[in-house]
C-alpha cells in the first residue's frame, strides 16, 4: 500500500530514539501504577475485618501460643510497611509467598490457573470483535426495520446482568440441548474450547452489544464526512469507499471501546469463572478473599491489574497505527 | 457541436409523498463548451453547490432530480452506478472547499493521489506515482517526493488545496468542478490557487465550472458568469459585460455592491436581505 518510503518529516534525525524513549516512559509509568495499586491492595486487605490467623486455627482460635507462632511465621507481627517490603522483595525474586489455605506456593497456584483465564478472555475477546463488529456493520448498512430490530436486541443484551445470562445459557444449551458441558475446564485445546464456549459467550454478550453499538454509530458518523464524499466523487467503487475510508476511519472509536471492553472482560472472569465452576484466576481470587488468604489475594489482584495495563498499552500502540495524527514524538 | 456539459431544466426536490415538498432548484439550464470556464456566483443557499454536485449525481440521496444533465451527450441521471463511477473517476475532477476536511487524514498524500489506480496493474501504479510527482511539481509544490510520504495534517491548507487540485487532474479529466476552492484559504494563498487553476486548465484545455460568492474573482477567471439566486439562474454575463456595468438583474448589482472596495471609504458594507429579490425582475 505505501507507495513511497521517503524520509518523513517526523522521523528526521535519529528515528528510533523517540520511539525508545516513549516505550521506556510507558514502561516506567506502568511499573509505578502497579506499585501504587499493589500497596493500596495491601493496605485495604489489612483494613478489612476478620483475621487470617483465626481462620487458619479454626477451633483452636483462642490459643495464644499458636496465634503468636503463626503471626511470626507470616510476619503479621511486624509493621505494615515492613510486611509490604517483604512481599515486594519476594516478588522481585519471583517468590510470591505461600498460600496458607492451599499450603502451596502462590506462584505455582496462579500459574496453574492462568491458562484457563487467559483462554477465556481471549475467546471472549474474539467473540466481541467478530460478533460485535459484524452486527454493528450490518446494522449500519441495513434498512430501518432491520436496524431497529438489531437495536432492540442489543439493548436487551446490554441490560441483562451476567449471572442471568449464565443461568439462561446453562439451562438452554446444557440442560435442554446438552450441547455444552456445565462444569469444569476440559482437556486439550479443543476440549478446553468446548468447555469454555458457554462461559465465553456469557462473558462476551453484553460487551458485544456495546461493541456493535459503537461500530454502528462510528460507521454512520464516518459515512457523513466530507472526505467520504470526496472518495465517491473521485470515482472509487463502493467497496473501496467503505473499506478504505468509512470503516478504516471508524476503527478509531472502535479501538477506544475495545480497550474498555478488554478491561471489562478481564474483570468479568471473576463472575463467569465462579458461575461455571472454572478453575481460573478469577475464581481463585474469590476463594482467596472469602478465606482471607492474603498472599493469594495480593498477588492475584496485582496480576489482574497488570493484565489491565497491558491491554491499555496495546490499545495505545494500536491508536498510533490507526491514526497518524496521534503518533507521539510527532510533528515538531 | 454538442457542448461538453449540458444542464437542461434541472429541478431538485426534497421530500414529497407524505412530507412537505421543498424545491431547491427551479429549472437550472446552462452549457459548458469544451475548454470553456464558467463561473457560478450566488449567496449561500442559492443552489450553486447542489447544481455542481448534481452534475456527477452527488446530490443527497433523498433528493429527487428532474430535467436532464448531459456529459458529452450522455445523460447522467440515466447512468448505471458503474458508468457513474467511471464518469467521476476518468472524466470529471472535483476540488472541494476545505482540503483538511475533504482529504482522509489517515492515508499518506502519495496514497491519496494514486488511490484510483490501486486496482490497476503494477506498471500502472508505478506510472501513477511518477505522474503524481509531476503534478505536484506542476501545482508548484517544492520537494514533491517528500510530500508524497506526508500525512495531510502535516501540510498547510494552501499546500493541501494544491494537492487536491493535483489529485483532481491525475486522470486527465475533461471537466474540472471547483466548489469554492479558495474560501477556506487566506487571501494571498487564494490568489495563488486561483492563478494555478487558471494556468493548469488553460494548458490542458480542461473545461471548468467554478463556484464562488466572489463575483469579481469569477470575472477574472471565467469566460462566462452565471448568477444564481434562490435556485434559479437569474443572469448570464461575460466578464466584459460585468466590468462594463451592463448588468440587468438587481441581485447582480447588489452582489457587486457588497464587495469591499479599497478606493472608497464606507462605514458598513451593504447586506442583501433574505428574499429581497423574490419578485423576480422588479427593481427594489
Amino acid at each position: 500500500m505505501a507507495i513511497v518510503e521517503h524520509n518523513l518529516p517526523r522521523s528526521a534525525g535519529r528515528p528510533w530514539s523517540g520511539v525508545l524513549l516513549t516505550v521506556a516512559g510507558r514502561l516506567a509509568q506502568m511499573a509505578l501504577t502497579l506499585l501504587t495499586a499493589s500497596f493500596l491492595i495491601f493496605v485495604a486487605l489489612q483494613l478489612a475485618p476478620g483475621n487470617p490467623v483465626d481462620i487458619m486455627l479454626g477451633a483452636k482460635a483462642g490459643d495464644p501460643e499458636a496465634v503468636r507462632r503463626l503471626n511470626a511465621q507470616y510476619h503479621f507481627d511486624q509493621p505494615l510497611l515492613v510486611q509490604y517490603g517483604h512481599w515486594l522483595t519476594g516478588l522481585l525474586h519471583g517468590d510470591l509467598g505461600t498460600s496458607f489455605v492451599f499450603r502451596e506456593s502462590v506462584s505455582s497456584l496462579i500459574a496453574a490457573r492462568v491458562p484457563t483465564s487467559a483462554l477465556l478472555v481471549a475467546y471472549g475477546g474474539v467473540l466481541v470483535l467478530v460478533l460485535g463488529f459484524a452486527v454493528g456493520l450490518v446494522a449500519s448498512r441495513a434498512g430501518r426495520t432491520v436496524d431497529t430490530g438489531i437495536s432492540v436486541l442489543l439493548s436487551v443484551a446490554l441490560a441483562t446482568p451476567t449471572y442471568v445470562i449464565a443461568i439462561v445459557l446453562i439451562t438452554v444449551f446444557s440442560l435442554y440441548l446438552d450441547w455444552f458441558p456445565v462444569f469444569g475446564s476440559g482437556d486439550g485445546l479443543l476440549g478446553r474450547l468446548h468447555h469454555l464456549t458457554l462461559p465465553a459467550v456469557t462473558l462476551a454478550l453484553s460487551s458485544s452489544a456495546a461493541m456493535a453499538r459503537v461500530t454502528r454509530a462510528a460507521v454512520k458518523d464516518e459515512e457523513g464526512r466530507d472526505h467520504v464524499t470526496t472518495a465517491v466523487a473521485r470515482g472509487l467503487d463502493r467497496r473501496t469507499v467503505l473499506g478504505r475510508h468509512v470503516v478504516r476511519n471508524a476503527l478509531l472509536p472502535i479501538t477506544t471501546i475495545a480497550g474498555i471492553i478488554g478491561a471489562g472482560l478481564i474483570a468479568g472472569t471473576v463472575i463467569v469463572e465462579n458461575a461455571f465452576g472454572l478453575d481460573g484466576v478469577g475464581s481463585l481470587l474469590v476463594q482467596a478473599i472469602t478465606r482471607k488468604d492474603y498472599a493469594v489475594v495480593q498477588s492475584t489482584s496485582v496480576l489482574i491489574i497488570a493484565a489491565f495495563l497491558l491491554v491499555n498499552a496495546f490499545v495505545d500502540v494500536l491508536y498510533g497505527i490507526i491514526d497518524p495524527r496521534t503518533r507521539t514524538g510527532g510533528t515538531r | 457541436m454538442t457542448p461538453l456539459l449540458q444542464v437542461d431544466d434541472l429541478h431538485l426536490t426534497f421530500g414529497g409523498r407524505d412530507r412537505q415538498e421543498q424545491r431547491l432548484l427551479h429549472g437550472v439550464s446552462f452549457t459548458v463548451a469544451a475548454g470553456e470556464a464558467v463561473g457560478i456566483v450566488g449567496e449561500s443557499g442559492s443552489g450553486k453547490t447542489l447544481t455542481l454536485r448534481a452534475i456527477t449525481a452527488l446530490h443527497p440521496p433523498n433528493a429527487r432530480i428532474d430535467g436532464d444533465i448531459r456529459f458529452d451527450g450522455l445523460s447522467v441521471p440515466a447512468m448505471s452506478p458503474r458508468e457513474l463511477t467511471r464518469l467521476r473517476r476518468d472524466h470529471v475532477g472535483m476540488v472541494f472547499q476545505d482540503p483538511h476536511a475533504a482529504i482522509n487524514p489517515v492515508h499518506r498524500i502519495g496514497d491519496y493521489l494514486t488511490e484510483t489506480y490501486r486496482k490497476d496493474g503494477r506498471k500502472q501504479r508505478r506510472d501513477a506515482t511518477t505522474r503524481a510527482l509531476e503534478l505536484l511539481h506542476q501545482v508548484r509544490i517544492k520537494d514533491p517526493a517528500r510530500i508524497l510520504g506526508c500525512f495531510p495534517h502535516e501540510l498547510s491548507g494552501g499546500m493541501l488545496q494544491r494537492v487536491m487540485i493535483a489529485a483532481a487532474l491525475m486522470r486527465g479529466p475533461r471537466l474540472l468542478l471547483a466548489d469554492e476552492p479558495t474560501t477556506a484559504l487566506d487571501v494571498t494563498t487564494q490568489a495563488e490557487v486561483v492563478a494555478l487553476i487558471a494556468d493548469l486548465r488553460r494548458d490542458r484545455g480542461t473545461s471548468l465550472v467554478f463556484i464562488t460568492h466572489d463575483i469579481e474573482l469569477v470575472g477574472a477567471l471565467c469566460d462566462r458568469i452565471l448568477v444564481m439566486y434562490r435556485g434559479r439562474i437569474v443572469e448570464q454575463l461575460t466578464p466584459a459585460q460585468l466590468h462594463g456595468g451592463e448588468i440587468s438583474h438587481p441581485y447582480t448589482a447588489a452582489l457587486l455592491a457588497c464587495r469591499p472596495d479599497v478606493t472608497r471609504r464606507r462605514d458598513r458594507l451593504p447586506a442583501i436581505a433574505a428574499g429581497a429579490f423574490e419578485e423576480g425582475w422588479a427593481v427594489q
